[in-house]
């Protein structure tokens, strides 16, 4: 029995497939022993919203600062730029002591407004309160006039307060009727604050935002703050509050407390370390890439021969895979949990992908149609939630995803784990009939047992020949007829013998966007953002779904089409012609990619917090380098006879570039000092890696021409 | 005057360490149709791969149509037809879109031929590719590879998965290919009695090296078989210039000889006081004779 449990292990390292993925695997265990909390946050705080780009602007500019500072802006500047309808949040700068407030009721769809270094009067106070959309304000002054709290708590929901001292103004807070989102710096409170803001009736959101190091060694006396229990209990008997953002974490605490005390309470951290985020990530990764080797090692065996005809053939093999999917997962279990994340929810993660994974098989074989159907979206879903973990994703999900892994959602922990299990067990109970089923009925996966090359898939095709799509492909090879020497046309001839159409996957896209909107919706609906105008950087992780698909499924297209390409490679076409049309046509089949890339060009801009010199610079990077270089790695298939070749050139080439990205990212923020130097090493950067990329297309073309097809 | 299709000069290719192809020498006239013999690995698939500059030649030279085999031209691809041992097809198309893609690659394509042959194979043309057995995916890509009508067309193997009706219709439309126009052929097969129905050469390969080249005919005269019944008890060593397989049993003797002329059987008889039978074999045993198989049967019999 062991000498046989031996002997399957010996299959999955003779499998070169395998031994490559473990790099990723090796490389993410070694990051996460050594990786830590680290420095590098990700605020989360809630603060007030801004509405669209935010416009700096500054009070009147001396003759020579103007010279000096051409990209100094004051209103009547911006003005000419742009439409005063146009503008819906503002910066507005005190330049020099005394200026006074400028007139900003020429800006009549103002929403947002960030204040600095101004000394208000009433007549202040009024203006503020008489523009007719101002929602939310961001005040950075020590003194506002008496009264001027309990005004401006009247007109806007979200407020932000971060150098008044509270004190002199605690009668006024319970007048600020409209306010829901408060954030206050309670450096300059006295212990009582809380008590007064739980005077606020509307009040949902309250942020204690953390002082700098500067501020706080200043104020040493108030850094640790302690909550009474009778604050404490006005806080819970609050029937709006909500979430309280603070700096709970046990390491430089600004207040002891069990925040167990808090709940219902949801009491929040005002920032989140990206290594845990990073932490999460990797562990995502390696469980899916151990679910992977399992599996495929699993169907390699599962759908031989033998497994038809040697007694007991199956069990150890599931065995070995259910105990080397054990090991793995556990000991990335046990090294997420170093991050301090809760238990149940460090499963929850642990067993993400590899119930994903079991779900899309189950969904890929269901003869239940409804069921199939029903599974879909749940994996969109699923997928979606992915996400979330990324540092620009997380910040608009922070305040669940947080209370998720302290397990203070342990319904819906518990829901998801038995989904997880359900779905792996399932999965594995039902392996073999799996594997035959994939083996015989899919199209989309042949089989990969190596002993089996030859078999026929006849029964592949039998169950997806009357699908739609089908029929619509044999309406188009119908109409092709020999379109004489014109590349374009035989680059579209080549790309119509792929059953893969890099198009079919715009339907793909658009559930996607679908999903992301419903999302969006929802938090229209329920949170009551804005519909417009809001922070998209959720749409940012939409469009980026294109570029991921354009990291491999092109190369996967033609890979699909590997075992025809001997005899095709005998069309009447001669070898650099033949090469300079497969690039071609691979070329287009990342068009997918850009689309993806001009969506997230489009909205760097919109954001408008760039140069044009930088938007110039990171538009040619995602649109022309990003894309480029995929191409040129993509073109490993057909520079490769054997997969694994492909596949380890391919992961080499990536690691390379994010390797130089990453390297070029730390010099630039280790080393260099100024703007304009930072924009010198974007341009100089740009510039090199549209130059590679176009290099690495032109090795892989030559190296192309070199190949035996044979 | 008679054109060369293919030559090889000195034509070697390994694999690593594994030398298939041992400086091979090959030339073939147009209009010939011939078979390409050989024992598993003796580089059969090999050579016609590098002919076809699927795989570079480690050295020497091949080429087809006077061109280098790996530089081959638009042009002289459109004048060459070739079935793959693997004959991977597209399985998500239909035969008929399948023959339609394949189609729109050639400016000459014969879509009424190709049409023709599908109905007469019983091939249905709305079928998917996916869905056949394997030896209507060789029927297909037998089609495929004359729906142009090359001028020199090369199947490896192109008949292993066939039932005997595909290939005499196969054989049948081979003839016809040949008959009709100044066409070449090279196939290889392991399937001698076809090979003899068609091929009017034939290239015995042995290690990676032309054993035999020439003249079907040519190659049946040249092996024979020689049976020796004499009084006497025949010497263990007997040989004659040529022998291939010498079986020796007291007083009778069989002798498989390549090369063979009268002469020398007339000197046994009158040497051996024994009657001489010459006796003519068909290919496969020719076959086997040249490729030592019948020896080390022999060997393992005895032992």
């Amino acid at each position: 029995m062991k000498n046989r449990t031996w002997h399957i292990l010996k299959t999955y390292w003779k499998r070169p497939l395998i031994l490559l993925l473990l790099i990723p695997l090796v490389t993410s265990f070694i990051a996460l022993v050594l990786l830590g909390e680290g420095e590098s946050r990700v605020q989360i705080a809630m603060r007030p919203h801004e509405r669209g780009r935010v416009h700096h602007v500054f009070t009147e500019l001396l003759p020579s600062e103007a010279e000096k500072n051409t990209s100094l802006e004051t209103i009547p500047m911006l003005l000419k730029r742009m439409s005063a309808k146009q503008v819906q949040s503002l910066n507005m700068v005190c330049l020099h002591v005394g200026d006074p407030l400028p007139d900003l009721s020429v800006l009549p769809n103002l929403q947002y407004l960030r204040i600095h270094g101004f000394k208000f009067t009433q007549e202040n106070i009024d203006h503020l309160c008489a523009l007719p959309l101002l929602d939310a304000l961001v005040i950075e002054q020590w003194e506002l006039p008496p009264g001027a709290l309990a005004q401006l708590g009247q007109k806007v929901s979200e407020l932000e307060v971060l150098g008044l001292s509270l004190d002199k103004h605690q009668a006024e807070l319970s007048h600020m009727t409209k306010v829901k989102l408060l954030a206050v710096n309670p450096l300059n409170a006295s212990p009582d604050l809380i008590q007064h803001i739980a005077q606020l009736p509307n009040i949902e959101t309250l942020t204690l935002v953390e002082p700098g190091p500067i501020v706080r060694s200043k104020n040493e006396h108030w850094q640790i703050i302690e909550l009474s229990q009778k604050e404490i209990n006005t806080l819970t008997a609050h029937p709006k509050l909500k979430e309280i953002y603070a700096n709970w974490s046990e390491r430089n605490p600004q207040y002891h407390l069990q925040l167990d005390a808090l709940l219902p309470l949801r009491a929040l951290p005002t920032s989140f370390s990206q290594n845990r985020l990073i932490a999460i990530n990797l562990t995502v990764v390696a469980s899916f890439v151990i679910f992977a080797i399992v599996a495929l090692q699993l169907w390699a065996h599962l759908i031989s021969p033998s497994a038809a005809v040697v007694p007991n053939y199956l069990q150890p093999h599931r065995n070995v895979g259910l105990g080397i999917l054990i090991v793995g997962l556990l000991t990335y279990f046990l090294l997420l949990l170093r991050y301090g994340f809760a238990l149940l929810p460090t499963l929850c993660i642990v067993l993400y992908f590899p119930s994903v994974c079991c779900l899309y098989s189950i969904a890929l074989n269901s003869k239940n149609k409804v069921f199939a159907t029903i599974l879909i979206p749940l994996l969109f879903a699923s997928f979606l939630l992915s996400a979330m973990f990324s540092s620009v994703l997380f910040e608009l999900y922070a305040s669940s995803c947080i209370w998720f892994f302290r397990n203070n959602l342990p319904v819906f922990t518990a829901l998801v784990l038995l989904i997880e299990i359900v779905c792996i067990a399932g999965a594995l109970n039902k392996l073999p009939l799996v594997t035959v089923l994939v083996n015989e009925n899919s199209v989309f996966a042949p089989a990969y047992s190596f002993w089996d090359v030859e078999r026929a898939q006849k029964r592949q095709m039998e169950q997806a020949v009357n699908s739609w799509l089908y029929r619509r492909m044999d309406a188009e090879t119908k109409t092709l007829r020999y379109r004489g020497d014109s590349t374009l046309q035989m680059v579209s001839l080549w790309r119509s013998g792929n059953m893969f159409r890099a198009r079919s996957l715009l339907g793909f896209i658009a559930l996607m966007i679908l999903f992301g909107l419903l999302i969006h919706l929802f938090r229209v609906w329920f949170l009551e953002e804005e519909l417009f105008a809001q922070d998209l950087r959720w749409m940012n992780g939409l469009f980026s779904a294109p570029i991921s698909i354009g990291i491999a499924l092109p190369a996967l297209i033609w890979w699909q089409r590997r075992n025809s390409m001997e005899a095709e490679f005998m069309r009447p076409v001669n070898r650099p012609n033949l090469i300079k049309q497969l690039h071609l046509a691979l070329v287009i089949d990342h068009g997918i990619v850009l689309l993806g890339a001009l969506a997230i060009s489009g909205m760097l801009a919109y954001e408008g917090q760039r140069t044009l010199p930088e938007l110039l610079c990171l538009m040619a990077l995602d649109c022309v380098a990003g894309p480029l270089w995929m191409v040129g790695v993509n073109m490993s298939v057909f520079v490769c006879k054997e997969s694994w070749k492909a596949v380890a050139l391919m992961i080499g080439l990536y690691m390379f570039a994010f390797i130089l990205v990453m390297l070029t990212a730390i010099a630039d923020e280790e080393l260099i000092e100024s703007n304009l130097q930072s924009l010198i090493v974007l341009v100089v950067a740009t510039v090199f890696a549209i130059l590679a990329a176009l290099g690495l297309n032109l090795m892989m073309h030559k190296a192309a021409l070199r190949r035996e097809w044979g | 005057m008679s054109t060369t299709i293919i030559k090889t000069n000195s034509l070697h290719k390994s694999f690593k360490e594994n030398h298939v192809l041992n400086g091979l020498e090959m030339q073939i006239e147009a209009g010939q149709v011939v078979g390409l013999l050989g024992t598993n690995g003796s580089g059969k698939t090999t050579l016609i791969k590098c002919l076809l500059g699927l795989l570079k030649p480690t050295a020497g030279e091949c080429s087809v149509f006077g061109e280098c085999s790996w530089d081959l031209s638009a042009s002289a691809k459109s004048r060459l037809g070739y079935v793959s041992q693997e004959f991977a097809l597209l399985p998500w198309m239909t035969v008929e879109g399948m023959a339609d893609y394949t189609g729109a690659f050639y400016e000459r394509w014969d879509y009424a031929f190709v049409k023709t042959l599908i109905k007469e194979w019983k091939l249905k043309a709305t079928e998917r590719v996916g869905v056949l057995s394997v030896g209507q995916r060789q029927k297909l890509a037998v089609i495929l590879a004359l729906g142009h009508h090359p001028e020199l067309l090369i199947l490896d193997e192109p008949v292993a998965s066939l039932d005997p009706v595909a290939r005499r219709q196969f054989l049948q439309s081979l003839i016809e290919f040949t008959e009709h126009e100044e066409n070449t052929i090279l196939f290889s097969t392991h399937i001698t009695s076809d090979l003899e129905r068609v091929a009017s050469h034939v290239v015995f390969l042995q290690d990676g090296k032309v054993d035999f080249t020439g003249e079907l005919d040519e190659l049946k005269q040249q092996v024979k078989r020689i049976r020796i019944s004499s009084e006497n008890n025949l010497p263990s060593n007997l040989r004659v210039p040529g022998t291939l397989r010498s079986e020796v049993n007291g007083k009778f003797a069989l002798l498989a000889v390549k090369g063979f002329h009268n002469g020398s059987l007339e000197a046994i008889s009158e040497q051996h006081q024994a009657t001489v039978n010459v006796e003519d074999l068909n290919l496969e045993e020719i076959f086997l004779e040249l490729s030592g198989v019948s020896t080390q049967l022999d060997a393992e019999v005895a032992k």
